[in-house]
């Protein structure tokens, strides 16, 4: 779809600075670069790169847990893979972890090959979830071309009706409708309604 | 005074008739008890409603509600239920006596009253009542700190898992870091430490599981594995371990099972490691698979001494072992046997222990 996209990035919130250092060394070993934050707040705070990226998270956190964080996030709408780490793997625990959207759940002590396949699993979502936003953004881009009488008529042309009947929905006569259909047809690089169709199905699907 | 308790004890005296119950509250009012006396059931059964009393004496015969109907009723409510009944009675026969028991009370005493008589039973069911709430307010104490001491328990090897995992990996950085450069002493005293430190970690584990398998709270991930598989690879990690014992397997094919195959694999290993430990030099050890009636069979059969009949249920139980391990020194805190206890009823199956013929013992589970 595009270039290839930049080095991914590894984001580590744990309190505990020993498990940072650890967790850290850990996935640079991994050849994957890494940032550490001590407190959920900091991290939510920091500006981040625009890179494929995801969180490994500690479940209890001094003042709040890791699902305050998940929650934060997505009321954020930042869409970032999460994988938790936690120091007890009881079935509540984990159900509520997978719940809240996690990629993985790492019960302490994990080692390195654990640390990557959860890392390669959320980077991969993240990868995903980075092509799907920029095939949207592009996409949008390219609806945003139209004008809003254009757009008007992309919608009924969409929802099947024939000219004659978008003139009169739109109180013009068939010959206007004709031009505009066919610069709708030239700015979206559409050569036929059907791409027209797949195009808004698209943009739909993406968005959901 | 003839209790211990600072509070003197309360006694609720129900009789009908005016004259037994003054003679009754200055006999014990003159023994330091404090009386409450009333005159018919229904302010009986208020009473204790309101502020329970150590002892009701009750009266049998009472226009409206009787005695009996006074008792039964008092047994049916929280506040009477533990509050001991002592019947006052003209009635002599067993017929009656009989009756009063039935109804809830603890004893009897007949009219014309024996002051001294009547003196003794009420101390000793006052006193008997004081023991039985200690003993219930004792054991509600020792719930709580059982509570506590369970709690503490899973916050230490909770907060143990970071620190121990921080040791295991650093270490192992260390290694990467030396190799190469560090002297045979250094590099040997470093893979000490990290078996070490595994093995902490693998006790922190242990105990974690098991409080996880005890509370049901331990995620089993089922698949369809060959136990045989798992047998074999068991064997080829630890049948090494001792060069002086020889471990082999013995099954025809595959048993195929429905079960988390990771944690099946550790009760073998620690069957198998403890079959190994107690095995005399130049013994041999065997495990052996079979599909029987009741589901899937592994069996670990060694030649060392044999478990004693009396410990072959507490051999099981946490910390089970940890009284009749003495010179043997292993790396176990007495959790191994407890784990693939609560491991195997996880998946629904039996695990035991038989005696082996002609020698040693049979460590077995069953999966279902």
């Amino acid at each position: 779809m595009t270039a290839s996209p930049p080095p991914p990035i590894v984001f580590i919130v744990d309190d505990d600075a020993n498990m940072r250092d650890t967790v850290s060394r850990m996935v640079r070993q991994l050849g994957i670069d890494v940032e550490v934050f001590a407190t959920a707040d900091a991290f939510l705070a920091h500006q981040r790169p625009d890179r494929p990226q995801c969180l490994v998270l500690d479940v209890m956190l001094q003042g709040s847990t890791g699902f305050d964080v998940v929650a934060a996030l997505a009321e954020a709408k930042i869409e970032i893979p999460t994988i938790f780490m936690t120091g007890s793997g009881t079935i509540p625990m984990s159900v509520r972890a997978m719940k809240s959207g996690a990629v993985e759940f790492l019960t302490k002590p994990f080692d390195s090959a654990a640390l990557r396949g959860a890392i390669d699993s959320a980077l991969e979502l993240a990868r995903a979830q980075r092509e799907r936003r920029a095939e949207l953004e592009s996409l949008e881009a390219l609806l945003g071309t139209l004008t809003p009488r254009e757009l008007e008529v992309l919608t009924l042309v969409v929802a099947g009706r024939l000219n004659k009947q978008i003139a009169h929905e739109l109180g013009v006569v068939e010959q206007t409708v004709k031009v505009h259909r066919a610069r709708v047809m030239e700015k979206l690089g559409a050569a036929s309604v059907t791409d027209l169709v797949r195009l808004t199905e698209r943009v739909t699907a993406l968005k959901s | 005074m003839h209790t211990a308790d600072a509070q003197p004890a309360t006694i609720l005296v129900v009789d009908d008739t005016v004259e037994n119950l003054q003679l009754l509250a200055s006999l014990l009012g003159g023994q330091g008890y404090d009386v409450r006396p009333v005159t018919n059931g229904r302010l009986a059964l208020q009473a204790v409603e309101r502020d329970p009393p150590d002892l009701v004496l009750l009266d049998i015969n009472m226009p409206a509600m009787d005695g009996y109907d006074v008792c039964a009723r008092l047994k049916q409510t929280d506040a009477g239920r533990d509050v001991p009944v002592i019947f006052l009675t003209a009635m002599t026969d067993t017929a009656a006596k009989l009756k009063a028991f039935k109804a809830g009370g603890v004893d009897y005493i007949t009219k014309p009253f024996q002051i001294d008589e009547v003196l003794a039973r009420v101390a000793t069911h006052i006193a008997l009542r004081r023991a039985q709430r200690n003993l219930a307010e004792e054991h509600a104490r020792l719930l709580v700190v059982e509570d506590l001491r369970e709690k503490l328990f899973h916050m230490v090897v909770h907060d143990m898992r970071s620190p121990l995992m921080v040791l295991a990996m650093n270490l192992e950085f260390l290694r990467q870091e030396i190799d190469g450069i560090a002297s045979e002493q250094a590099k040997t005293d470093l893979r000490t430490s990290i078996r070490a430190a595994e093995g902490l970690g693998g006790m922190a584990n242990e105990l974690l599981d098991i409080s996880r398998l005890e509370e049901g709270q331990m995620p089993l991930k089922r698949a369809r594995v060959d136990l045989v598989g798992i047998a074999r690879d068991v064997v080829t990690r630890l049948g090494g371990l001792d060069r002086s014992v020889v471990v082999d397997i013995d099954a025809t094919g595959e048993v195929m099972c429905e079960c988390d195959a990771d944690i099946v694999r550790r009760v073998i290993e620690n069957l198998l490691s403890n079959a190994i430990t107690h095995s005399p030099t130049g013994g041999r050890v065997c495990v052996a698979l079979t599909e029987t009636a009741q589901g899937h069979r592994v069996a670990v059969h060694d030649e060392g001494p044999g478990v004693p009949d009396e410990a072959k249920q507490r051999i099981f139980e946490k910390f089970g072992t940890a009284e009749s391990r003495q010179e043997r020194t292993r790396q176990s805190v007495g959790l191994g046997l407890a784990f693939c206890k609560l491991a195997v009823q996880a998946h629904n199956g039996t695990i035991g222990v038989d005696a082996g013929t002609p020698r040693g013992s049979v460590f077995w589970f069953e999966l279902p």
